[in-house]
């Protein structure tokens, strides 16, 4: 089974952003589900199992911490690693997600192997990163 | 260890494990080194400017001068010892802001920004980077260890590492969830 | 927070987007006039705290494809869909807006609304907050950015 990976934010272009790191990472067999908001989110997660989900914060419909207090509250989701990427770098926040459950913060604009490093310091040996 | 020295406007690839590749002064000039540990193969790459369109004549001379049609060429050469793009460790260096001989003050971040747009539309990843500054650099890349030097000008030497599993350059397999 | 501040925090903000994932350099105040009597894509955002407002930011045409290329790494001579132009367009204004905003105010949280494009005549009348020259030769391109603040009770 391979690594999936799904990734939420409202712009099709971050998400492709993100996809092409994650692959040029060396994750070239890593499978993709996207979702532009936690809804969308929720109803991917309601069918199938991934190994992370990496988030922005301001969607609409519903945003990056609701979608994070949904999942830290299901006893099967909240075993999900969840890496915020966010435009929103104040302190305040980074702290809110991450008592809230997140276990990464990347904060936009990045460079790609910012990306990668908080990939490989959340998922450990189970990302190959290189 | 035999000192392979890349030069301004040069490129060298090492492919012995006694070699170690130098490069001196890089100001607002960038280094690119990269190193394939399976393969046993470094490269070194020190530019001097971003677009070879200002001179293409000078670009068919040396087209190691330029960011666009040297970072190509580095990567080419060292495939063709064996070198895989996967497996590539890649380090960034130089890029300071200094006045240089054309007194543009702005070259060395021109400089660093065409390379971060070649290397991510050739889609390799960087592992290491020290830019910017004012201060000139100097770095070299043993072959053999594939471990990476810098220094500056008054400051001790102190290796530049991958933040993280760069060096092995086997691919660990997923977890089978 | 004087406007002038909010101003400088917005150049930098932008300097900072472009250079770390567009690799576009910001030379600084784009000439008088530059922008005008060309093609441009425009996208506006609004936010909310203390203060809200709205962020609206138009980039000349031909900046926008090479911006487009560059962050999603695409070959400059493979044209891209206009939509895609448009998502690019919106994610800088979102990108822009955010870290202007997490600059200004580092224990607050702001909500941001999703980018829409505009019709280029449809931005804010009067002169930008912010007209700055980008690219790679100097004046590649122009971007400005209108920065509306409301004032606030209490």
């Amino acid at each position: 089974m391979s690594f999936r990976v799904l990734i939420v934010d409202d712009s099709a272009v971050m998400r492709a952003f993100i996809r092409r790191i994650i692959v040029l990472s060396g994750m070239e067999g890593a499978e993709f589900l996207e979702a532009s908001d936690g809804r969308e989110a929720l109803n991917l997660l309601s069918k199938q199992w991934v190994d992370v989900v990496l988030t922005d914060i301001n969607m609409p419909s519903m945003d990056g911490e609701e979608l994070l207090r949904c999942l830290e509250a299901d006893d099967v989701l909240k075993s999900v690693p969840v890496v915020v990427v966010s435009t929103d770098s104040t302190a305040s926040r980074i702290r809110q997600m991450l008592s809230l459950g997140a276990r990464g913060y990347v904060k936009k604009p990045f460079l790609p192997e910012t990306l990668r490093e908080e990939l490989e310091r959340v998922l450990g040996g189970a990302y190959a990163g290189y | 260890m035999a000192n392979l020295v890349v030069g301004i406007a040069d490129c060298q690839i090492g492919k012995s494990p006694d070699q170690v590749l130098v490069t001196y002064a890089l100001g607002s000039c960038i280094a690119v080194t990269i190193h394939d540990p399976v393969a046993g193969v470094g490269g070194m790459l020190h530019y001097m400017l971003p677009e070879s369109a200002i001179s293409p004549a000078k670009a068919s001379e040396n087209p190691y001068m330029f960011a666009d049609t040297g970072i190509p060429l580095l990567f080419r050469r060292a495939y063709d010892h064996g070198a895989e793009k996967r497996r590539l460790v890649v380090w960034v260096t130089g890029g300071a802001q200094v006045m240089d001989s054309e007194g543009v003050f702005n070259i060395g971040k021109r400089n660093y920004l065409a390379l971060r747009k070649i290397l991510w539309k050739a889609g390799v990843l960087v592992h290491a980077e020290d830019v910017g500054g004012n201060a000139s650099r100097t770095v070299r890349l043993e072959v053999g260890s594939g471990r990476f030097w810098l220094r500056g000008p008054g400051s001790p030497e102190r290796e530049l590492a991958p933040a993280r599993s760069a060096a092995k350059g086997a691919q660990l397999c997923p977890s089978a969830s | 927070m004087p406007d002038i501040e909010w101003d400088e925090m917005l150049a930098a903000a932008t300097g900072e987007v472009l250079e770390t994932m567009f690799f576009t350099d910001v030379y600084g105040p784009a000439p008088a006039g530059a922008s005008a009597g060309e093609p441009r894509v425009a996208a506006s955002l609004g936010f909310e705290g203390t203060p809200s407002g709205a962020l609206t930011l138009s980039v000349s045409e031909p900046a926008v494809r090479a911006l487009a290329s560059n962050f999603l790494g695409s070959e400059e001579d493979d044209p891209l869909p206009p939509a895609q132009l448009g998502s690019v367009v919106c994610e800088l204004a979102n990108m822009i807006c955010g870290s202007l905003l997490s600059r200004v105010k580092v224990e607050e949280h702001f909500r941001l609304t999703s980018p829409e494009l505009l019709p280029a005549d449809a931005c804010p009348p009067g002169p930008p907050s912010q007209s700055l020259a980008m690219g790679e030769a100097e004046a590649d391109g122009t971007i400005d950015i209108w920065l509306a603040l409301e004032p606030h009770a209490g």
